[in-house]
């Protein structure tokens, strides 16, 4: 402990002027990529949650909301780490760094908790200002209890995550190719995982929301990752062990290696028109999108201009909607990324989209106030304060909202609140508040003038035109269908139930099982049914898994990885490892079977290639197959690019090219020969041999 | 067995996807207060083998045991009894020689500091200087003094006067070692310069394409090799290989080296090709190391 106080002492003492300089630069990349200090430059998909106002308000504010900007506090710990050890992976160096009259533990602890604690406090201190430099200067004072700020200080944690992968990346005896997959795979792989298990946990513990999708397990298991690089770190620097290592990159190698296909594929994978049909309506086609992956894009309703953007999931391209056959008669909503976590089932934080009045100016909802403030994005101007009673420049004078969970934007000015118990319509511009329902909707629309909420047993129409508020019960068939789409027309109201969702994806691309005409007066005009293409109700599948539990492992990870990753969610259908989206709508059962046959396949080229010539040891065969049946493709590839493999020498015994790991040969067990004396071997006591001649003296 | 410091059994490394190994079965015992030379041509395999003994390097198969410990498991106190030189002298660049010297200072109980002021004084090192500003020359005197004021029981020097000046270079062969070795500690150094080697070592390892050649003491290294002089302008026909070293045609005469006691052959060789054979002398350690590492006679 004593060697490690002064080792950590020297560190500090020979480091601190890269710390400083890290800082510095990470504040100067922060400004210029970010813009983080202009705590009011709000990013367009910026959305505030009510509930819990605060967490959302901060990250908004702070610019810490967005995914893309969790990513500095790992950054920073990789940029510490990197400094400090920037050194070590020249072996040489490494081996004068290593050579010292105390352990391995000491030497590398005196950096990880110098490193890590400065990380740390680097990135907490950083925020707690930011936070603090927001409260005070800006012109919304928050009045925030302390306990809501935890959610906002905990994902600086991730810089732990950033750090270790620094630190493992600068240990020798990994090679460049090893190094690059190391950090893209664990980049994207621990990187996204980390910050989705953190957003979890602390949405979860901290501030007491609903636990439903999540169990203890899911945590663990996604938790595993954020002690995955200490530990490999722990393995391969402490203990140098090589198993360690293989550990360390194989599995990110796989990732990096699907990550690098993926982007690969999406140059070069074929494309093609796809069209979306709404049925309810007519038979013209909607939106006609160009996608390489089979399923349309998510589609983004931009509220500047009333236009549906499309975006290719997978280039990120804009795709432009078919201006001759008319706009989306429908509301899409489009989550950013950071957010569709809460918007799932199971959480009450939900996005909050607030209008934008005028350029530059944007409402805020002040949870502790219950007001809605107007403030600048630039200028940190305000003055305007909307409530229960309409619009002031005076707060005092403003009734609050209560137990507000969300709002939706409709058009202009006007906003959806949405209440815990209440449902009420706000025009910001005129300060005009309807209460539409006492109830908390299930689901709404808005189209023309017409809002439409409904829950099970109501449906409710109000004509903002005309002031008027229609309700009807809703028909039977829809009663706890779990409503996908609703929306209004000039003779009515459509109603449409969502095929079942396999994934994401397709839940947001909205098929529909069935779809019903309402006309005004609640009667049913029209009805249509139409075939569900996959059927994969839950008993089905855990009949499955009771079945075929080992089979069902192995496309179970598959759909894990793919699904979990965010960017790259739609690689099932795009990876060229994966099976065509036909199939796998229409043929679960086959699915996973097909994917089952395939990782065996992969083990089959893989050890078929190995195992003939012994060029593995025992136990290298047990794990590299395990890994390649669990983890598949990418495995493969990554085993075959970053593979060490002993070299082959021919066996004077067995008469064929065998790998030499050892001093016996490891097909036939004999001996190697022995080391090959050229010309004179000379011993103490002038013992002479010649080879040559075959004389032996002394 | 028990002053061995060092004890090397079947040492060898084979890398991947290498047909031979780079170090082969290589096997010997260093005692206490021997001075052992590693001699190889660029190569051979001796930094290879330093560094599977210092444990930086994971042996394929046989082992280095170090003071009684796998090399592959080197506590820190026996680290603290060795001292290490690394082929290249690396140093951690960003540091200045005075943090390098607190640094080592730090982590070696046996530090002398009056030791490592005295060195520096005589290596005329500047405290001050960051290593990166170092010559070559500059980083190799900071190494040697780094692991001299550790007073080590045991050095291991891969290449230590790599980069040296001549004054220095001697010094460090005849006082440096000469001084150590007295005290009493353990040396094991690869080097190409034979000459300075024949002052200090007890005994000589050469290494020739990863395997143990010799292992013997300089002088008997020398005396088992003479060399002869043969005036003939053509081809020599019948002369025996047995115990032949090296035939080459110089100036105009034949150099052979051979074997010492197979003198008696060559000589009735020659008498009986009527050649005349000059008289035997011996060979500088520097030309014999070179032809007994030559690829063939």
């Amino acid at each position: 402990m004593k060697m490690m106080l002064k080792l950590m002492s020297f560190e500090w003492k020979t480091q601190r002027w890269w710390f400083y300089s890290g800082a510095v630069l990470m504040a100067m990349l922060y400004f210029n990529m970010f813009d983080g200090f202009n705590a009011f430059k709000i990013p367009n998909d910026a959305m505030i949650g009510m509930k819990h106002s605060v967490v959302d308000f901060i990250k908004a504010l702070t610019m810490i909301g967005d995914l893309s900007s969790y990513l500095h506090f790992p950054l920073f710990g990789l940029f510490v780490a990197l400094l400090q050890m920037r050194q070590q992976p020249k072996a040489d160096l490494n081996a004068f760094w290593r050579h010292r009259a105390c352990s391995s533990s000491e030497l590398f602890g005196a950096k990880l908790v110098l490193g890590l604690g400065y990380t740390l406090f680097v990135l907490i201190g950083y925020t707690f200002g930011k936070l603090y430099w927001v409260d005070i200067h800006a012109a919304i004072s928050f009045e925030i209890p302390l306990i809501e700020f935890l959610p906002i200080v905990f994902p600086v944690f991730l810089g732990v995550f950033g750090y270790f992968l620094g630190a493992l990346v600068c240990l020798p005896s990994f090679s460049l190719v090893e190094r690059i997959l190391l950090v893209v795979g664990g980049w994207v792989l621990f990187g996204q995982m980390s910050y989705w298990v953190f957003e979890r946990f602390f949405m979860t513990t901290i501030i007491d929301m609903r636990f439903k999708e999540l169990s203890g397990i899911d945590l663990l298991v996604l938790g595993l990752p954020l002690l995955f690089f200490p530990i490999l770190f722990y393995m391969c620097a402490f203990r140098n062990r090589k198993a360690g290592m293989e550990l360390a990159v194989y599995p990110v190698a796989s990732f990096s290696t699907l990550v690098l296909f993926s982007f690969l594929w999406s140059f070069v994978g074929p494309g093609k028109k796809m069209t979306e049909f709404d049925p309810l309506f007519n038979v013209n086609p909607k939106i006609t999108a160009f996608t390489r992956d089979g399923f349309p894009s998510f589609w983004k309703e931009n509220l500047e201009s009333g236009m549906h953007i499309g975006r290719n999931a997978i280039t990120g391209e804009l795709v432009e909607p078919d201006q001759q056959s008319g706009k989306p008669q429908f509301l899409r909503r489009y989550s950013a990324r950071f957010f569709q976590a809460l918007d799932e089932p199971g959480f009450t934080v939900k996005p909050l989209y607030v209008s934008t009045l005028k350029q530059g100016m944007r409402w805020f909802f002040v949870k502790t106030r219950g007001l809605f403030y107007l403030s600048g994005e630039e200028n940190q101007t305000s003055g305007t304060y909307f409530g229960l009673n309409g619009l002031h420049r005076n707060p005092a004078e403003l009734d609050a909202f209560e137990d507000l969970v969300e709002s939706h934007p409709l058009q202009g000015a006007k906003t959806l609140l949405i209440a815990e118990h209440e449902t009420l319509y706000a025009n910001f511009e005129t300060g005009e508040v309807v209460s539409l329902a006492d109830w908390q909707p299930e689901g709404l629309g808005y189209i023309e003038g017409n809002i439409v909420i409904y829950n099970n047993e109501r449906i409710k129409v109000f004509r903002v035109e005309q002031g008027e508020l229609l309700s009807y019960p809703t028909p039977a068939p829809l009663k706890g269908a779990g409503i996908l789409r609703i929306d209004a027309t000039p003779v009515g109201i459509g109603v449409s139930l969502p095929m079942h969702p396999i994934n994401k994806t397709m839940e947001n691309y909205g098929k529909h099982s069935y779809s019903a005409l309402l006309g005004w007066d609640g009667q049913i005009r029209n009805e249509t049914s139409f075939p569900v293409e996959m059927k994969l109700s839950p008993s089905r599948r855990s009949n499955f898994w009771r079945w075929t539990p080992f089979i069902a492992l192995l496309p179970q990870f598959d759909c894990f990885s793919l699904d979990r990753l965010e960017p790259f969610k739609n690689l099932r259908v795009t990876w060229p490892m994966m099976i065509p989206p036909q199939v796998y709508e229409n043929e679960m059962n086959r699915v996973y079977l097909l994917i089952a046959l395939k990782h065996v396949f992969y083990i089959w080229l893989y050890l078929g290639s190995r195992v003939p010539l012994r060029r593995l040891k025992p136990s290298q065969r047990w794990y590299r197959g395990f890994g390649i049946l669990v983890l598949g493709f990418p495995f493969l590839i990554s085993l075959w690019v970053v593979d060490k493999l002993e070299g082959l020498v021919s066996c004077p015994h067995c008469k064929e090219k065998r790998p030499r790991y050892g001093q016996e040969c490891p097909y036939c067990k004999n001996d190697w020969p022995k080391a090959k004396l050229a010309g004179f071997e000379l011993r103490k006591g002038v013992q002479l041999n010649s080879q040559e001649g075959g004389s032996s003296c002394g | 067995m028990s002053d061995s410091i060092l004890h090397v059994q079947n040492l060898s490394k084979l890398y991947p996807k290498d047909t031979s190994p780079a170090v082969h079965n290589l096997s010997f015992d260093l005692k206490k207060g021997e001075t052992v030379a590693l001699l190889g041509r660029n190569g051979a395999g001796k930094s290879t083998a330093l560094k599977m003994i210092m444990g930086f390097e994971r042996p394929s198969w046989g082992e280095a045991r170090v003071f009684g410990e796998s090399s592959e498991e080197l506590s820190a106190g026996t680290r603290g009894r060795i001292g290490y030189m690394a082929e290249g002298h690396p140093l951690i660049d960003w540091m200045r020689v005075a943090q390098l010297a607190e640094f080592t200072a730090l982590t070696f109980p046996s530090w002398n500091e009056n030791r490592f002021k005295e060195l520096a004084a005589l290596f005329k090192l500047d405290s001050r200087q960051r290593v990166k500003h170092l010559s070559r020359g500059q980083r190799a005197r900071v190494s040697l003094a780094l692991t001299m004021a550790c007073q080590p029981e045991l050095l291991l020097l891969d290449d230590p006067t790599l980069g040296l000046d001549v004054a220095i270079h001697r010094d460090f062969f005849r006082e440096l070692i000469g001084e150590i070795a007295d005290g009493g500690a353990t040396i094991l150094l690869s080097t190409h310069n034979l000459n300075d080697v024949s002052r200090v070592a007890d005994r000589l390892l050469v290494l020739k394409q990863g395997v143990l050649q010799a292992d013997t003491s300089p002088d008997a290294f020398r005396e088992a090799f003479v060399e002869v002089f043969l005036k003939a302008d053509g081809d020599i026909v019948g002369l025996p290989t047995q115990g032949l070293l090296s035939a080459k045609h110089q100036d105009g005469q034949w150099r052979i080296v051979f074997e010492k006691r197979s003198l008696a052959n060559v000589q009735s060789w020659a008498d009986r090709e009527q050649l005349t054979l000059g008289a035997p002398g011996s060979l500088s350690l520097e030309d014999l190391f070179i032809l007994f590492t030559e690829d063939s006679p």
